[in-house]
């Protein structure tokens, strides 16, 4: 009997200390016996100091063989056969969205649940950039893909139970390669690699949807302005030493997908990049024979969705 | 005069306490209120589990009364040495838990049982402390558990974990 004692403890107490453990001691605990398994499954290691947390990386675009580093520089080898030929448009709250082709689903690395979602249209090269609203467990769930040409600033979005994407055009003439996304007061921001931005509020009537910004410093003569409702990060790669905490190889380039993290009062947008460590000089056909690798900033979570669940 | 209830516990121990302390419990609290209160007040809880909760609920209430009645002057002084001695007593608290599991298990279902938000969370964060940074193996060994996994099972969950304990 006693030899029992705290494997059977009452599975609302496993689940709330649970709710108190990071990811990696989760999984320990998830470990230990199937009561405190089973008891477990609702936990995220959404514990309430991870505001102003660093987001993990991970490291994709070499077969299904990813490599994670943690806020705190621990490092882990994973095996993600849903990384393979994927590319990560758009990451948040331990949710990654990944474009393969022209399919395109929800992952979550941490505990390979897959939500799948309607087939993308477009199939041409486009560099896509996403954002969605909140989980897409979520019933009011939203997502927004931005895919600029030369004149048309063009958005698809999906709602969460819904089977078609429906397409938004701006014609914006004036934006720069799209950078970051994110989502805030039923308001979704593209923000361009210069100081603009471009917000799309799906609720309000057509024509009045999109809205274009500029990002200007704040003076004394210019006082009729918003504040942005986000911090950005524009060089979070070499502003967290990633280059050296993955000891990469001087022949490697990594294009990066940003996320949104909770920080402070303000949510912080961490932006796309590219990064190579060309040398200067370096030949065109030296360039060409890179290895292209690509990374994605993300929050640890676990999630665990039914496997019947649909979008 | 501070009105006093009877406690009595499942090994029919009496304990004597102020409405005050006792009422942090809002099971007890509902009790009291629905007027079933008369008299002894009959727990699930063994005196050993009772003699710890109150110990608790006393430092809480000794911990609010004494805010009530500080005037500001003065006050971050004394509310940061107020704040080392609770630290200081929860400390110790701990350190008598973590040398018993066995109370600390029945004190997890006493505060869950009696609705006690605040020692229920506090004892929550012990076992997750003693609980980080542990292999499921120490964490077996240290709560006395039996794997009890199917070899199957065991599998699945070392795909699905089993990276994250890489050395």
């Amino acid at each position: 009997m006693a030899i029992r004692l705290w494997a059977d403890l009452p599975s609302e107490l496993i689940s709330l200390i649970g709710d108190r453990l990071d990811i990696i001691d989760l999984f320990s605990f998830r470990s230990v016996c199937k009561g405190w398994n089973s008891a477990s499954s609702t936990c995220s290691a959404q514990i309430e100091s991870s505001a102003n947390q660093t987001p993990w990386f991970l490291l994709y675009g070499e077969s299904s063989h990813c490599f994670l580093v943690s806020e705190t520089d621990r490092k882990y080898k994973i095996n993600i056969p849903e990384m393979n030929g994927a590319t990560c448009i758009a990451s948040k709250d331990g949710w990654l969205l990944l474009c393969r082709e022209r399919s395109m689903f929800f992952f979550c690395p941490f505990s390979g649940s897959k939500i799948d979602l309607p087939q993308f249209p477009k199939s041409e090269q486009c560099d896509l950039v996403a954002a969605f609203s909140s989980p897409p467990t979520s019933e009011d769930c939203v997502v927004s893909v931005a895919c600029l040409n030369e004149l048309k600033f063009e958005l698809h979005v999906l709602y969460r139970g819904t089977n078609t994407w429906t397409v938004h055009e701006f014609n914006h003439l004036y934006l720069n390669t799209i950078k970051g996304a994110g989502y805030v007061d039923k308001t979704f921001h593209f923000y361009d690699d210069s100081n603009k931005f471009i917000t799309f509020t799906p609720s309000l009537s057509q024509g009045q949807k999109f809205r274009p910004h500029r990002i200007v410093s704040a003076s004394k003569e210019n006082q009729n302005y918003d504040i942005l409702p986000f911090y950005l990060s524009r060089n979070s790669f070499e502003r967290h030493s990633m280059n050296e905490r993955l000891r990469l190889a001087e022949d490697v380039s990594v294009s990066t997908c940003g996320t949104v993290v909770p920080w402070d009062h303000l949510d912080r947008i961490f932006f796309n990049e590219s990064i190579s460590q060309q040398s200067e000089g370096q030949s065109q056909s030296q360039s060409q024979s890179r290895k292209q690798l690509k990374g994605v900033w993300i929050n640890p979570r676990f999630y665990q969705v039914p496997p019947e669940m649909s979008w | 005069m501070a009105i006093m209830y009877a406690l009595k516990s499942s090994d029919n121990e009496i304990f004597e306490v102020e409405q005050k302390v006792i009422e942090q419990s809002e099971t007890i609290k509902k009790m009291i209120e629905d007027g079933a209160a008369t008299g002894e007040i009959p727990l699930q809880v063994s005196s050993k589990t009772l003699a710890k909760v109150l110990e608790w609920c006393k430092q809480r209430q000794h911990k609010t009364v004494e805010n009530e009645n500080d005037d500001n002057k003065g006050k971050r002084k004394k509310e940061r040495d107020e704040d080392d001695d609770i630290k200081e007593w929860e400390n110790k608290f701990s350190d008598e838990l973590k040398a018993d599991k066995d109370v600390l298990f029945d004190l997890l279902l006493a505060s869950n049982y009696l609705d006690l938000p605040a020692l229920l969370s506090f004892l929550c964060q012990l076992v997750a402390d003693m609980v980080a940074g542990k292999m499921p193996e120490e964490i077996r060994r240290m709560f006395n558990i039996e794997n009890d996994f199917t070899p199957e099972e065991e599998k699945a969950i070392t795909a699905e974990h089993g990276w994250a304990f890489q050395p």
